[in-house]
């Protein structure tokens, strides 16, 4: 019984529906999916923020404001650190009935799943301050300069992610193992045997 | 005398054209020069079975004061409402199918979209106050706004929709499937 209440719910879908506030200043939005997540990953960005070293100082204006670093009296240096999660999911409402096909001769069910997706789940709302010293008369590091240091980390974050196939790749291979191990297990429990696929 | 006078007007025109090069170049904003970030490092991949029906995403703006320091700022979130299936449980007593539905993980993270987060002002009711916030103040602020939303996500029944079309879904498609009555807890 497990298995056909496990492929109902395949191949009925929740349906889509978008309720959006349109027209308030701010924009809010709730939307019905309908998604298998099977694996996440977190992935940590590490930032710090120090003066300008003049040797390392690009065109004029870095120069100018190494050298302007370098007369400041006292130190400016944080780290700050913070997570942001990867995640894998099927799109069960993808899934058709001729997707399911059980062989009760060789006690097998075939599940024939769409392609893992991945997408950014999100990032730490918080900033983890790893170090923090400012000294003398320099000014304290503020909250637009964090906010901004973040999306320095993010841009570039996503930047990796796009151009290595690595972070895309581990998820995947995890989430398909799961896919696996849970079609396994709900087939398992009423004796059949079960062979899972993924549209590429 | 004339020739004179022509290099001296050059002379002051290239002087006020590297004047204005210098201002503009200078008064660039982006700030992030003096910032190196580290390459990205995965801390841990976790395998899961959560059914997720509900996203919520949010523009939320922020404003806060501790004492006579106030800050506005602007936050992008994005919610979800799922459910652990490694968690449900789905028997059969006698006649009757029963489901137990586990507990609702209510997720909400900042965006990744660009600009999720921006700062709008930040100042000192007194005139020579400080108008900075430490790391941990604007944790704490926008923990406070994100414990706000998921109680309002609690209040206007957005969590009890997502629940509700949870175990309709699971009761109909049990039923349909099954032919005995469901019960849903």
């Amino acid at each position: 019984m497990a298995l056909a209440v496990t492929v109902s719910m395949l191949v009925v879908g929740c349906g889509r529906q978008k309720e959006s506030d349109v027209g308030t200043l701010f924009y809010n939005e709730v939307r019905s999916v309908n998604k298998l997540v099977l694996s996440r990953m977190t992935i940590t960005k590490i930032a710090t923020l120090d003066d300008l070293d003049i040797s390392k100082a690009d065109g004029l204006r870095e120069q100018m404001e190494a050298i302007a670093d370098m007369v400041k009296i006292g130190d400016r240096i944080a780290a700050y650190s913070y997570d942001t999660y990867l995640d894998a999911f099927i799109d069960m409402s993808a899934i058709t009935p001729d997707d399911i096909i059980v062989n009760k001769a060789d006690s097998t069910v075939t599940f024939n799943l769409p392609a893992i997706q991945t997408e950014f789940k999100g990032r730490d709302m918080a900033l983890k301050e790893m170090h923090y010293r400012v000294t003398g008369l320099r000014s304290q590091i503020k909250p637009a300069e964090r906010a901004a240091i973040k999306e320095k980390c993010n841009t570039l974050l996503k930047k990796e992610v796009e151009t290595n196939d690595k972070y895309r790749s581990y998820l995947v291979k995890e989430a398909e193992a799961k896919a696996r191990d849970f079609f396994s297990g709900i087939a398992s429990e009423n004796g059949y045997k079960a062979i899972v696929t993924f549209d590429k | 005398m004339k020739i004179m006078r022509i290099l001296y007007l050059l002379l002051a025109l290239l002087v006020a054209g590297v004047v204005i090069w210098l201002v503009v170049e200078l008064r660039r904003p982006a700030d992030t020069d003096r910032v190196t970030v580290e390459d990205a490092k995965i801390r841990n991949i976790k395998r899961m079975a959560q059914l997720c029906n509900t996203e919520i995403y949010r523009d939320i703006p922020i404003k806060a004061s501790i004492g006579k320091r106030h800050i506005v700022a602007v936050m992008s979130v994005r919610g979800s409402i799922a459910f652990n299936l490694d968690e449900s449980d789905i028997s059969l007593t006698g006649d009757t199918v029963h489901i137990r539905l586990p507990k609702e993980n209510i997720e909400v993270l900042e965006s990744t979209d660009p600009g999720s987060y921006r700062v709008i002002d930040t100042w000192n009711d007194n005139f020579l106050g400080s108008s900075n916030f430490t790391t941990s103040e604007e944790n704490a602020i926008k923990e406070k706004y994100r414990k706000s939303m998921v109680a309002d996500m609690y209040r206007d029944g957005t969590v009890t929709r997502a629940r509700a079309e949870a175990v309709e879904n699971l009761a109909s498609m049990v039923s349909a499937t099954s032919g005995k009555p469901v019960v849903v807890k």
